[in-house]
């Protein structure tokens, strides 16, 4: 099954969400694809779920072999509120995210990647991830702790 | 330095991701990978019709509706006969195992880092078997758990995965008292299960590799 440019680009951005590397979400990519070619997919979008089911399993694959994969108990129910666990409030600089994007563990850009590019609720997001919806506010706030020390504290580094 | 805009994370983020794209180079690359495998298909489709063109349309409508017929069990039978087939090469192998173990729990607490906790499953014919190891692997793509088990003289391979019905397709479910599908590559038997939110494929191999109880 071939996959249009726009397809490709889509899968290529999902592998950069989870390896924070365009080399390295390249060749995920394309291994991806060398993997499933002898499987027939019924239709595009199948053939593509398939596709990011393989990116991401042979992305954990690949840390866990290097022993780096980072491994959080992500069952860590401290209770928040749910407005210090939004994002739709948090602003930042271009720059800012950038920097931080590469030191952010895989889980929490994908967070952000089903959440901002694929307009995913909170609900939607702890079904895909298999966790309760406590959870992933417990992540979130986490992550929206650690946007706001990173951008605070670059911003006194540069004062 | 010019300092950039601050704007709703959620803005930065769809823009950062949109920036990545693939270059015209590796685009290329991958369309011709695709392409070249899609060529190879179309050649030896090419080939497999110029018989069936010969004997006529007449013949031609009876193997489309013959096909048509099929369709449902083909879909069965494919993707369970790659899953024996990829089951039953690895059995073969018996790679060392990474867990020894006769306790499922020691088991579930070495496979910690999938996506879900391998079970025990009700079916009979597992009630023989004693566990005895495992190793992380995958099926079709999706990581599994490969655990192998002891029956009498022989070892068996049993793998346990996500059961994603869009890899999978349709797959017998124990819970709707339906049996195992049964399927043999290289001439073991396999049987492949849904239960439990996972899938199932179990050697029923009698071939007997007490030999590899040494393997390290």
């Amino acid at each position: 099954m071939e996959l249009d440019r726009k397809s490709l680009d889509k899968l290529y951005r999902y592998a950069y969400t989870l390896t924070a590397n365009q080399a390295d979400a390249y060749d995920l990519l394309h291994n991806a694809i060398e993997t499933s070619l002898n499987r027939p997919s019924e239709t595009t979008e199948k053939y593509i779920a398939y596709l990011r089911v393989i990116m991401k399993n042979r992305f954990i694959d690949e840390y866990r072999r290097k022993q780096s994969f980072p491994h959080e108990d992500i069952d860590d129910h401290s209770p928040v509120s749910i407005s210090e666990s939004s994002l739709e409030d948090v602003v930042i600089a271009s720059h800012d995210l950038a920097v931080l994007w590469k030191t952010l563990e895989p889980v929490d850009r994908e967070i952000l990647f089903f959440w901002a590019v694929e307009g995913l609720s909170m609900r939607e997001i702890s079904e895909k991830f298999e966790i309760s919806r406590g959870t992933l506010l417990s992540r979130i706030h986490r992550l929206r702790k650690r946007l706001s020390e990173n951008v605070n504290g670059g911003q006194r580094g540069q004062a | 330095m010019k300092k950039s805009l601050k704007q709703p994370l959620k803005q930065q983020v769809q823009n950062q991701i949109d920036q990545v794209k693939l270059d015209n180079g590796q685009f290329t690359a991958l369309e011709k990978l695709m392409a070249n495998h899609d060529q190879k298909g179309t050649k030896e489709s090419r080939r497999s019709w110029v018989p069936l063109a010969a004997a006529g349309m007449f013949l031609f409508a009876v193997v489309t509706a013959f096909m048509a017929l099929q369709f449902t069990k083909d879909q069965l039978l494919t993707m369970p006969q790659q899953i024996a087939e990829e089951v039953v090469n690895n059995h073969l192998n018996l790679k060392p195992l990474e867990v020894k173990t006769g306790s499922i729990n020691a088991v579930r607490g070495y496979f910690a880092k999938l996506d879900f906790m391998p079970v025990e499953s009700s079916l009979q014919a597992l009630n023989d078997l004693q566990l005895i190891g495992g190793r992380y692997c995958s099926l079709q793509g999706i990581t599994a758990a490969q655990l192998r088990m002891r029956q009498g003289e022989s070892l068996q391979t049993l793998y346990e995965t996500e059961y994603l019905p869009d890899v999978f397709g349709d797959i017998p479910s124990l819970e709707k008292g339906e049996a195992p599908l049964v399927v043999y590559a290289k001439g073991i038997k396999v049987n492949v299960w849904v239960e439990k939110g996972l899938l199932f494929a179990l050697t029923d191999s009698p071939v007997v590799t007490d030999w590899m109880e040494n393997d390290g």
